[in-house]
């Protein structure tokens, strides 16, 4: 009862039209207050599966450097995640993922440490 | 109320002053952590002290992270563990300078004697150079051909220490005066050292108390010169001693007559007297005119006159003995002149040696 009243009122005073741009503008906030631990999550989602595809070739035997660059990088994108710092959370995640990319590529060319980062002009 | 606001303010400004302190130490040490992280990270790469740089790595871009977000606990636990980190891995690489892009990788030395054409035990690659080591560090026994031997005693010149020449000394090995008696003569040289003990350089009668005229050193000795007269007036033979020339006598004498009869039985005396075990029978022997039995008497008569004379010159009396044969022994024909001269005669006959 007193929400329809309230609704009538806001309509009244703003017009269907301005309901209507009003609510759309509300989804857009709300989408856009959404989007952060969404994004982050997917980005360290990713940067563990390569991590983990890393570690199952034996990314911390033969690309030492790389691969602990990527765990230590991961860990530390998971803790901004908790602690809501989402922005740090996906620039760590960043980070993993290519470190762990790096430990990939090394494994794979039989690269010297750090020589991987400066094959792919990173 | 107002005391109150004065206490907040002042105590406001004291954290605000701590703060600023505090961050810009903060600031110094993150400085210094990059500094760090550019300087090491390529020796550690390169020495394989990945796992360490990459700790160090993470938590310096997890300082400078939490600085910029103005977390100050963050950052002093960050720079914390990346200096522990960047502390040991200075730590490490200063032990190994081959992991630092400055390292000049020197060659290695030469071999000892590759550019010198001696031995130069000064050289860092020679001091196992057998020519390098004490005398006889290499060389069990005194090898005089060490360069390091030359002040060896052992090695020194034969009688360079010594008034005497030892042979026993591995120098004196060759020296002459070391060789046998005659190795390089040929002959004995009785002024060589080797040569004291031969015989032949020894004096006369040194080992001989009789003496030997054989020997090489007796030829001056006048027992040996005698034998040598003997060779003109008296030959010793072996069973007699041999006189050239007759011994004479007074007519119907037993008186021996003239110096040379004399010196004939002076020559038989010496013969004597070098051969002092000699033992004799002077015999006289006489023609056959006249009567036998006088001719007997007279006979033994003129032998025991020589043995007398004998006597007189020193011979003993034992060693001779005279008999008279009278002419009962011709040796010639008694019917000529001649051949009873020749029977008119006194011999000596050896009877011991």
């Amino acid at each position: 009862m007193v929400i329809t009243s309230f609704v009538r009122r806001v309509v009244d005073l703003l017009g269907a039209r301005g309901v209507l741009l009003g609510v759309a503008a509300l989804c857009v906030v709300g989408q856009l207050a959404s989007c952060g631990p969404i994004v982050s999550t997917q980005m360290i989602s990713d940067a563990r599966r390569s991590v983990d595809r890393a570690s199952s070739r034996d990314g911390a035997e033969h690309a030492i450097y790389e691969y602990t660059l990527a765990t230590l990088y991961l860990d530390k994108a998971r803790e901004e995640w908790a602690y809501n710092r989402y922005q740090k959370a996906r620039d760590y995640a960043r980070l993993a993922q290519r470190y762990a990319e790096e430990a990939l590529l090394r494994m794979e060319q039989g690269l010297g440490p750090g020589e991987a980062g400066q094959e792919d002009g990173r | 109320m107002n005391l109150h606001f004065r206490w907040i303010s002042v105590l406001a400004l004291a954290l605000l002053a701590s703060s600023c302190v505090r961050g810009v130490q903060l600031k110094e040490h993150r400085e210094q952590l990059v500094t760090e992280l550019d300087e090491l990270l390529e020796p550690a790469l390169r020495c394989d002290y990945e796992y360490e740089i990459a700790q160090a790595q993470a938590n310096t871009e997890f300082a400078l992270y939490s600085m910029l977000h103005g977390r100050y606990m963050q950052t002093r636990r960050h720079i914390t563990e990346a200096s522990d980190n960047f502390q040991y891995l200075r730590a490490e690489l200063d032990l190994r300078p081959e992991c630092w892009s400055d390292y000049v990788e020197v060659p290695p030395a030469p071999p000892c004697s590759a550019e010198n054409l001696e031995v130069d035990c000064n050289h860092p690659n020679c001091s196992e150079h057998p020519q390098c080591g004490p005398c006889t560090v290499f060389n069990p026994e005194v090898d005089c051909d060490h360069p390091n031997c030359q002040d060896n005693h052992g090695c020194a010149a034969c009688g360079q220490y010594t008034d005497w020449v030892d042979c026993a000394e591995p120098s004196c090995m060759d020296d002459e005066r070391c060789a046998p008696c005659t190795e390089y003569s040929g002959v004995i040289d009785c002024e060589h050292p080797n040569c004291s003990d031969r015989l032949e350089c020894e004096p006369c009668t040194e080992f001989n108390p009789d003496i030997d005229c054989d020997h090489p050193n007796c030829a001056d000795e006048p027992s040996c010169v005698q034998v040598v007269v003997e060779d003109t007036l008296v030959v010793v033979t072996d069973d007699r001693i041999e006189i050239n020339e007759q011994i004479n006598f007074e007519t119907a004498s037993a008186t021996i007559a003239g110096a040379r009869s004399f010196e004939i039985l002076d020559h038989v005396a010496d013969a004597l007297l070098s051969r002092e075990s000699m033992t004799v029978r002077v015999e006289g022997h006489t023609d056959n005119v006249g009567r036998a039995a006088y001719n007997r008497t007279l006979s033994q008569s003129r032998a025991e006159s020589v043995r007398n004379y004998l006597l007189s010159r020193g011979i003993d009396g034992s060693r001779m003995e005279a008999v008279g044969f009278g002419p009962d022994r011709p040796i010639d024909d008694n019917s000529t002149e001649s051949g009873r001269a020749a029977n008119r005669r006194v011999e000596f006959h050896i009877l011991s040696h």
